[in-house]
């Protein structure tokens, strides 16, 4: 690696910048939607951004609080995307980075954590939210975004609302207008992005085989565009992966949309299905979260039940299928962690019957209005609920085995906290 | 749903309403001396009519929003609904539109109606269904008070409190009306 004095006076700016917080970050008009970067590894990154200058273009990284800057040239695709999988980075370490052109234009700090080494027992924490629809308040973000403790923040779906839109500009306007607000670019910035996908990304409570395959090949680019995820070598459509913290957590992040079939009784294929028992039984992990867009847990309430057909309720045969693996191999550790309801939740499963010792939370909404239900979970199942919007953060300590899970609201208080011993 | 059904009510019987002016009885049918004071005019008739039923539509608003705003605030401030407070917004809104109804017959003053007369012939229409609402407020409360231990438990019996008080408020409104329109009627020589 060469460090050039523009390197280092790259490097020494951003270096400043991010000590002053996000508060500062101030894209530039060539980098609109601001950086982000997602899917941390021990020794890699995937960084992101969206440039719209025609010079040549450059990332630079360097661990926070030193001037080893590290500068990479970056090709973004013709739509100016840019999606870089860095590698050769000391885990367990903060980076900051920023792109920068060769007119000399910059773009906002981000900043990151490196995953711990796969051997490694750190506690971790994880923020997590949901369900974040332009037109509503996204304080909740910008709250989120003022940290720099978090290892990682998952997205849980809904992070964007484009029910109307069939061709990729259509999907790319939506992207782009919940990415050019301050408060998304903030969290983008401030810690790596692990997301999957639910419905609104595409189109209301759809399946694969009741969404138009145009209409879905074109929200998908636009989802791969937009989203700093690492992608299967294999297959670079698939959305389902792990993202691993040492043997402190394993993150299961599940697509319960492009594989589900209706017509089939099918919630996820039956390779994913395979590759989570599989996961879940060899994990050495002491925590693993399963990342479902859709809840779980049990919902079998008059006010809830009429949309039992759009989560895995709805598809009993592969509910019970793998929460009677968790439950029959005795598997420790799972939280499943859910989003879509509109409401935060805490509780178990199931009353009765698989995944009744199991827990699940649910996070968000990050900005969306709350459930209209006129009546919250609680007990006997729910030991917890809110429609205020929120994120989530989950502690993980291993030397305990407890997670603490805590939901915060847009002023930074806490709305509840609970750990568990899983 | 209830703000809808309500003033959607009231708003189709005023169409229907002032369209058709009430056909004055013939001569033959008339038993007694009119009641009223003196002879209204068209206009007059028309008038308490109309002014009748905007009345009731504003007081369905009215209604409305004191079911509503006792749940809002108390989910303003714990973050979830809490199905008691909602009964109380109910009862509220149900009591209120109830009450309201009674006075609403002072715009037959309009007309020179006899007002004891309108309110007595609306009571008469619209008894059953602000019975029917009382019920549904008792349901629906019930159901709240199960919910309130149990999650789920009382949900059924707050979703058929929940549809009865729907259909008792949009009959009660209609009936109201129909009602005041026929005691004022009854009057007309």
């Amino acid at each position: 690696m060469s460090l050039s004095r523009r390197d280092l006076s790259l490097g020494l700016a951003a270096a400043a910048l991010t000590r002053c917080g996000p508060a500062t970050l101030s894209p530039t008009g060539v980098f609109p939607l601001g950086v982000a970067s997602g899917d941390p590894a021990p020794q890699g990154i995937v960084l992101w951004t969206r440039y719209t200058g025609a010079a040549p273009l450059s990332v630079a990284l360097w661990p926070a609080g030193t001037n080893d800057v590290r500068t990479l040239s970056v090709t973004p695709d013709a739509n100016g995307f840019v999606s870089l999988d860095v590698g050769a980075l000391q885990s367990a370490t903060d980076y900051g980075f920023a792109f920068r052109d060769a007119a000399e234009q910059q773009s906002a700090v981000g900043r990151f954590r490196t995953a711990p080494d796969l051997q490694a027992r750190p506690v971790v924490t994880i923020g997590a939210t949901c369900c974040t629809k332009y037109g509503n308040a996204f304080d909740v973000l910008a709250r989120a975004g003022q940290r720099s403790d978090l290892d990682a923040f998952l997205l849980l779906g809904d992070t964007i609302y484009a029910d109307g839109a069939h061709t990729v500009e259509d999907f790319r306007g939506k992207w782009q207008e919940a990415f050019l607000l301050p408060e998304y670019q903030a969290l983008k910035a401030s810690t790596a992005l692990v997301a999957t996908w639910d419905d609104h990304e595409f189109n209301n409570d759809w399946a694969r085989d009741t969404l138009d395959p145009g209409r879905f090949t074109a929200g998908s680019t636009a989802w791969f565009e937009h989203i700093p995820m690492r992608r299967n070598p294999d297959l670079s459509t698939r959305v389902w992966r792990r993202v691993r913290f040492g043997t402190t957590a394993e993150v299961f992040v599940l697509d319960c949309r492009s594989e589900r079939y209706r017509s089939k009784g099918q919630y996820i294929s039956p390779a994913q299905l395979d590759w989570l028992k599989r996961g879940l039984s060899s994990s050495p992990c002491t925590f693993k979260l399963i990342m479902s867009s859709v809840p779980i847990s049990q919902f079998a309430v008059p006010f809830f039940e009429p949309f039992s057909y759009d989560r895995w309720e709805g598809f009993p045969v592969q509910r019970t299928d793998i929460l009677t693996h968790i439950d029959d191999a005795g598997i420790p550790g799972v939280l499943w962690v859910a989003g879509d309801f509109h409401l935060a939740c805490a509780g178990r499963v199931s009353l009765d019957g698989p995944g009744r010792n199991a827990v699940e939370v649910l996070v968000g909404p990050g900005g969306q209005v709350p459930n209209a239900s006129p009546s919250y979970p609680s007990a006997p199942q729910f030991e917890w609920s809110s429609g205020i919007n929120n994120y989530t953060e989950f502690s993980l300590d291993p030397s305990t085995g407890r997670a603490k899970v805590t939901w915060i609201d847009a002023s930074g208080a806490v709305l509840y906290t609970q750990t568990y011993a899983l | 749903m209830r703000t809808l059904g309500g003033l959607l009510s009231s708003f189709l019987l005023a169409c229907v309403l002032s369209a058709a002016n009430p056909t004055p009885l013939a001569p033959s049918e008339v038993a007694e001396p009119s009641p009223l004071l003196a002879q209204p005019t068209r206009a007059q008739r028309a008038g308490a009519q109309a002014t009748f039923i905007a009345a009731f539509a504003a007081s369905n608003a009215v209604a409305a929003a004191l079911a509503y705003v006792p749940p809002r605030v108390q989910f303003d401030r714990a973050g979830r609904p809490d199905p008691l407070v909602t009964t109380g917004g109910l009862l509220l809104g149900a009591l209120a539109q109830v009450a309201l109804a009674p006075l609403l017959a002072e715009a037959y003053r309009i007309g020179d109606a006899d007002l004891a007369q309108v309110r007595r012939t609306m009571w008469q229409w619209s008894r059953w269904p602000a019975l029917g609402a009382a019920v549904a407020v008792l349901l629906f409360g019930a159901g709240a008070l199960l919910e309130r231990n149990d999650f789920g438990r009382g949900q059924g019996l707050m979703i058929g409190g929940a549809a009865l008080l729907a259909v008792s408020w949009v009959t009660f409104d209609v009936t109201a009306i129909i009602g005041a329109n026929r005691g004022y009627r009854e009057q007309l020589p």
